[in-house]
C-alpha cells in the first residue's frame, strides 16, 4: 500500500471531500452555459420532502437583470462560492437550494427558480451567513429581497404556511390598530390555513388547543381588545405607502 | 438611572411573566424603566421578510418616540432591539428620507441584557446577592437577534457573547462552556413549521445535556418559549425525557436578589423549574 502514494492521496482527498459541509448534496456549477444541478442523496438523518431531480440539466441564459435590481441591496457578484454561508447555516436540512446556491442562481438572472424555491421561506432570518460572508454580501438580506419578489410576482408560493403567517401577522398589526394582538393573530392564520377538518383528524388541532389552554391558564394568552394606538393614522399611512403589501393582500386566498 | 423602555408586543402577551421580572428587578436595582408613550409594534420578522418599507418604517416610529423621550431606549425582546437597530441604521442611510420620520439620533438603543450587564451594574449586584445560585449548572443561550449582524447590532462579540456568564457568576451560578449559545432556535417558524424548530430545538437540549446543563439561561422571549413550550412534544417525538427549565436572566435576577414575586413569575413556564430548584436547596 505505501507503494502506492496516489492511492493514498486519493484516499485522504475523498475523506476531504465526505467531510466538507456540502459533501453528498447538491453540487451547482456552470459549465458552457450549462446549469447542471446534481442530487447525490444526502446522508442526513433530516427529512427531505421535495427534492430537486436527481439530475437536471438545462440550458442557461445568464441574465443580470437580478444582480442589477439586487445591487442596491448588497452586491451577489461579490460572491466567490467559498460555501461559507451553507457550512454555517443550521436551516439547511429543510431546503431545497443551498445559500449559496441561491446566491449563485441569483447571480445568474435565474428568477424563476429562486423565487420559486423553498429555501427563502424556510430561512429564519438567523444572519449567520450574512455575519460570516467574507465578501459582506447581506445573504439574509437577499432572501427577504427574493421573498417579497415572489409575492409581487403572483406567484403560489412552496411554503404556503410560512407566507400566510407573515401576511397574517401584518394584517393583525393593521387591524389590531398599531400592535400586535397574539390571539387574533393565531385565530386569523388558523382561519387562513384552513383544513379544520384534516387537523381534527390528525390531532393537530387538539395538540393546538391544548397548548392554547396551558398558555391562557397561566395568562400568557388572554383574549382581550387590541390596544389601539393614538397614533393609529401614521401607522395606517405607513401601510398604505407599502404598495406591495396592498398587492398581497388581494391575491391572498387560503 | 431614568431610561425609557419598549418592551414590544408579546410582553404584553405570552411573555407577561418576562415583563413581570423586568419589573421586579428594576425596583430592586437602581433603574426606572418608563414605558415609551404609545410605542407600536416593530413589525418583526413579517415585515422584514415580506415587507420592505414597513420594516423600516414600524421600528423608526418608536425610534422617533424615544429621541422625543430623550433618553437611551432599553428594550428586553431581542427580535425588537435588532429590527431598532436596523432602522436606526437605515435612518442615517440613504433609505432614511424615504421613511418620512425625522429622527435626531442622540440616545442609544440597548438590548437589556447589555444594559444591566454593564460594569457599573455587575459591581453594584454582587453585594445585593442575598440568595447565591450555587449548584444551578447552566448555559447562556443568546440567540441570533442580539448579536447578529454586528454590523447591525455593533456588538464586538457576536460569535461568542459572555455577558450571561459574566452574571450567572456574580449570581453564584456555573455557568458552562458550550458551542450553540448563538444558534438559531427557529422561533419565527414555530407556528407555521413546527417541525423544522423540533429538529433545532432538539439539538440545542442535547448539546445544553451534553456541557452538563441542569437548564438554558435567555435574554430572549422568543426563544424561551421556542425551548419552554414544545419540550414535551420534543421529548415524545425521539423518545427521551427531556428536562430542562429555560430561565429569563431577569427571573435568575430575581431569584438571587430574593425578590418575593420569583414563584409566581416561574409558574408561567411550562417545564416547572421549582423541581429542580429544590434540588439545589431552593424551597419556595
Amino acid at each position: 500500500m505505501l507503494a502506492c502514494p496516489l492511492s493514498w492521496v486519493k484516499i485522504a482527498w475523498l475523506m476531504v471531500g465526505s467531510l466538507s459541509p456540502t459533501a453528498g448534496r447538491k453540487n451547482l456549477y456552470v459549465t458552457e452555459n450549462v446549469l447542471s444541478l446534481n442530487v447525490k442523496g444526502g446522508n442526513d438523518n433530516h427529512e427531505r420532502g421535495i427534492m430537486m431531480p436527481t439530475t437536471l440539466t438545462e440550458p442557461l441564459e445568464p441574465s443580470f437583470s437580478l444582480a442589477e435590481r439586487l445591487a442596491g441591496l448588497t452586491s451577489v457578484s461579490a460572491c466567490y462560492q467559498c460555501k461559507k454561508c451553507s457550512a454555517g447555516c443550521p436551516l439547511t436540512f429543510a431546503m431545497d437550494f443551498y445559500p449559496d446556491q441561491v446566491i449563485r442562481l441569483a447571480l445568474l438572472g435565474q428568477e424563476a427558480q429562486v423565487l420559486g424555491c423553498r429555501t427563502i421561506w424556510v430561512c429564519s432570518s438567523c444572519e449567520t451567513c450574512t455575519t460570516r460572508c467574507p465578501n459582506n454580501i447581506d445573504i439574509a438580506g437577499v432572501m427577504d429581497w427574493l421573498k417579497e419578489a415572489a409575492i409581487a410576482s403572483g406567484q403560489a408560493s412552496p411554503q404556503p404556511q410560512v407566507t400566510r403567517f407573515h401576511q397574517s401577522f401584518l394584517d393583525t398589526v393593521r387591524l389590531a390598530g398599531g400592535r400586535l394582538s397574539e390571539p387574533l393573530l393565531l385565530g386569523l392564520y388558523q382561519w387562513r390555513c384552513g383544513g379544520t377538518l384534516g387537523k381534527l383528524k390528525s390531532g393537530a388541532l387538539v395538540a393546538d388547543l391544548k397548548m392554547a389552554w396551558e398558555l391562557a391558564r397561566r395568562r400568557r394568552l388572554v383574549p382581550r381588545l387590541p390596544h389601539r394606538l393614538k397614533g393609529v393614522e401614521e401607522i395606517k399611512a405607513m401601510f398604505k405607502k407599502s404598495h406591495l403589501y396592498e398587492k398581497s393582500e388581494t391575491q391572498e386566498k387560503p | 438611572m431614568n431610561v425609557s423602555y419598549y418592551p414590544g408586543c408579546s410582553l404584553e402577551g405570552t411573555a407577561i411573566d418576562y415583563a413581570a421580572s423586568i419589573g421586579g428587578i428594576s425596583s430592586l436595582l437602581d433603574l426606572t424603566l418608563t414605558e415609551l408613550e404609545d410605542w407600536n409594534c416593530c413589525g418583526a420578522t413579517a415585515a422584514h421578510s415580506i415587507n420592505h418599507h414597513l420594516s423600516l418604517a414600524l421600528p423608526a416610529r418608536n425610534l422617533a418616540l424615544a429621541a422625543a423621550a430623550g433618553r437611551d431606549v432599553v428594550v428586553p425582546c431581542a427580535l425588537c432591539f435588532n429590527r431598532l437597530k436596523v432602522a436606526e441604521k437605515a435612518l442615517q442611510g440613504p433609505e432614511g428620507a424615504n421613511l418620512g420620520i425625522s429622527y435626531p439620533g442622540g440616545i442609544k438603543v440597548w438590548d437589556l441584557l447589555d444594559y444591566l450587564t454593564q460594569d457599573a451594574y455587575l459591581k453594584d449586584l454582587g453585594p445585593k446577592v442575598v440568595r447565591p445560585l450555587a449548584g444551578l449548572k447552566a448555559v447562556g443561550y443568546y440567540g441570533c437577534m442580539v448579536a447578529r449582524p454586528p454590523a447591525v447590532t455593533d456588538k464586538k462579540d457576536s460569535e461568542n457573547p459572555q455577558n450571561l456568564e459574566r452574571l450567572l457568576k456574580v449570581l453564584g451560578a456555573e455557568p458552562l462552556d458550550w458551542s450553540f449559545k448563538t444558534d438559531c432556535c427557529g422561533a419565527g417558524l414555530a407556528v407555521a413549521r413546527p417541525d423544522i424548530i423540533d429538529t433545532l430545538v432538539q439539538r440545542l437540549y442535547e448539546r445544553a445535556l451534553r456541557a452538563g446543563a441542569d437548564c438554558l439561561v435567555v435574554s430572549c422571549q422568543m426563544c424561551q418559549a421556542n425551548l419552554d413550550m414544545p419540550q414535551k412534544r420534543i421529548s415524545q417525538k425521539f423518545g427521551q425525557d427531556y428536562y430542562l427549565p429555560v430561565f429569563y436572566f431577569t427571573e435568575l435576577m430575581g431569584l438571587a436578589l430574593g425578590h418575593p414575586d420569583v414563584k409566581k413569575w416561574l409558574a408561567g413556564h411550562l417545564v416547572d423549574p421549582l423541581p429542580l430548584l429544590e434540588k439545589i436547596g431552593f424551597g419556595f
